[in-house]
């Protein structure tokens, strides 16, 4: 069933050749991936194309001879080994009932229902994980707020437990800069009247106060305590 | 005449989850699997069971297709598996001699083909060629001589380009409309 043929008879008929070109071209290796998709894209809209497709290849087996299987059956024929071929692949991807063998057919190759829950749980995922991330980014970190003063990056600190408090600290100022970078990009909505939130209101929260302390704590010059 | 970059842009494709192209590549095909299974399994309804399991699992194995040999040959060496396995489990013992893959491409003795079709396909496929050879021949000159340097010769569209020395978008043009003239008249050859 072709698409708008009787609204735009026109058009149609140079859609029909575009396709049929491509088509042929598709036949000696001379179709570009771009026309290619497009082409797979037509093939729902115009069923005849594959119709066409089988009769340009059924043509090339005549001519070099090779076997052909009742020839002059009409393409659509349902029995047609294609159609019965096509059928069994849709019956492939459909979701397994239960008390059926998941494993069969599923060689390499994950159903369309399975990917789409693979999706969702890797969306669902990222959300808590950029949840749970701001919430650790806007709260004081004990180790940090207790030790006094805060070494910087550049310190030379062995210990493991250092390590990870200077890795801490580098990690919340690139992050305070994007939150930052990214809070005066956008404006938010006040829930009251229309006007945005200005944004000295969020600078000023104490939810951002202790991450911006920690970037105005001098440098502390002491050494470390090394461990053994 | 190698199929070989069509072929792979349909594999990328299917792999891509476009069953629309595997649907291209059983069209393609579909004959000379059956060809070469014919060569094992001589029943024409077992023939196409077998064609038909062949063709599923080269589906369900297409991701490990690695692309080392054409697909064709891939998809040939799963048929002639499937067919050996079919004839095993019926308590049948295959051919001793193994059909050779360089063989099974090109399947082109039209006495395999007898053994497998009956006499009314053996007369459709007569039809339908004198059809072709002659809707051929009543071709205009220009689109003779670019389809049969195609698929006679099998010349790139780069090379007939510089045989009738036009642009390239006139021998694709000229290729499609001698296909277009030769499927009119098979199209009325369908006709019931």
């Amino acid at each position: 069933m072709k698409q708008d043929s009787q609204s735009h008879p026109d058009s149609q008929k140079i859609q029909d050749e575009l396709d049929n070109e491509a088509l042929s071209a598709l036949m000696d290796d001379e179709l570009s991936d771009f026309e290619l998709r497009r082409l797979l894209a037509r093939l729902d809209a115009d069923p005849e194309l594959l119709a066409r497709w089988e009769r340009f290849n059924l043509t090339r087996a005549v001519l070099s001879g090779e076997p052909v299987q009742h020839p002059l059956l009409p393409s659509d024929n349902s029995q047609s080994l294609h159609a019965r071929v096509m059928q069994a692949v849709t019956q492939e991807q459909q979701p397994p009932l239960s008390g059926v063998d998941t494993t069969k057919g599923a060689d390499g190759r994950q159903n369309h229902w399975r990917r789409g829950v693979a999706r969702m749980a890797v969306a669902a995922s990222v959300a808590v994980a950029a949840f749970v991330g701001m919430q650790s980014m806007l709260q004081p970190t004990d180790s940090i707020s207790t030790s006094g003063s805060v070494p910087l990056a550049s310190e030379q600190v062995e210990s493991g437990s250092n390590a990870v408090e200077i890795r801490q600290i580098a990690v919340d100022a690139d992050a305070q800069q994007r939150l930052n970078e990214y809070i005066q990009s956008v404006n938010i909505p006040a829930r009251v009247d229309s006007e945005s939130a200005p944004f000295s209101i969020l600078r000023e929260s104490p939810m951002l106060r202790p991450v911006s302390d920690r970037e105005l704590v001098p440098v502390d010059s002491s050494p470390q305590t090394q461990q053994p | 005449m190698t199929n070989q970059v069509t072929d792979n842009q349909l594999v990328e494709r299917v792999l891509q989850n476009d069953d629309r192209a595997f649907s291209l590549l059983v069209t393609r095909y579909q004959h000379k699997v059956l060809g070469l299974i014919g060569r094992f399994v001589k029943d024409p309804h077992e023939a196409e069971d077998v064609a038909q399991e062949a063709f599923l699992k080269a589906y369900r194995a297409l991701p490990s297709f690695r692309g080392d040999s054409a697909f064709y040959t891939w998809l040939y060496r799963i048929a002639v598996n499937t067919a050996k396995n079919h004839l095993v489990s019926r308590g049948r013992r295959p051919p001793s001699t193994d059909v050779d893959m360089e063989d099974a491409q090109q399947i082109d003795d039209t006495s395999t083909l007898r053994e497998l079709e009956s006499p009314e396909a053996n007369l459709e496929r007569e039809d339908l060629r004198r059809v072709i050879y002659q809707a051929i021949e009543e071709l205009p000159e220009e689109l003779k001589t670019a389809f049969s340097l195609r698929e006679f010769s099998g010349l790139s569209y780069e090379d007939i380009t510089e045989v009738m020395d036009c642009p390239v978008g006139t021998v694709r043009s000229r290729i499609f409309r001698a296909r277009e003239a030769i499927d009119k008249r098979i199209q009325e050859l369908m006709k019931p």
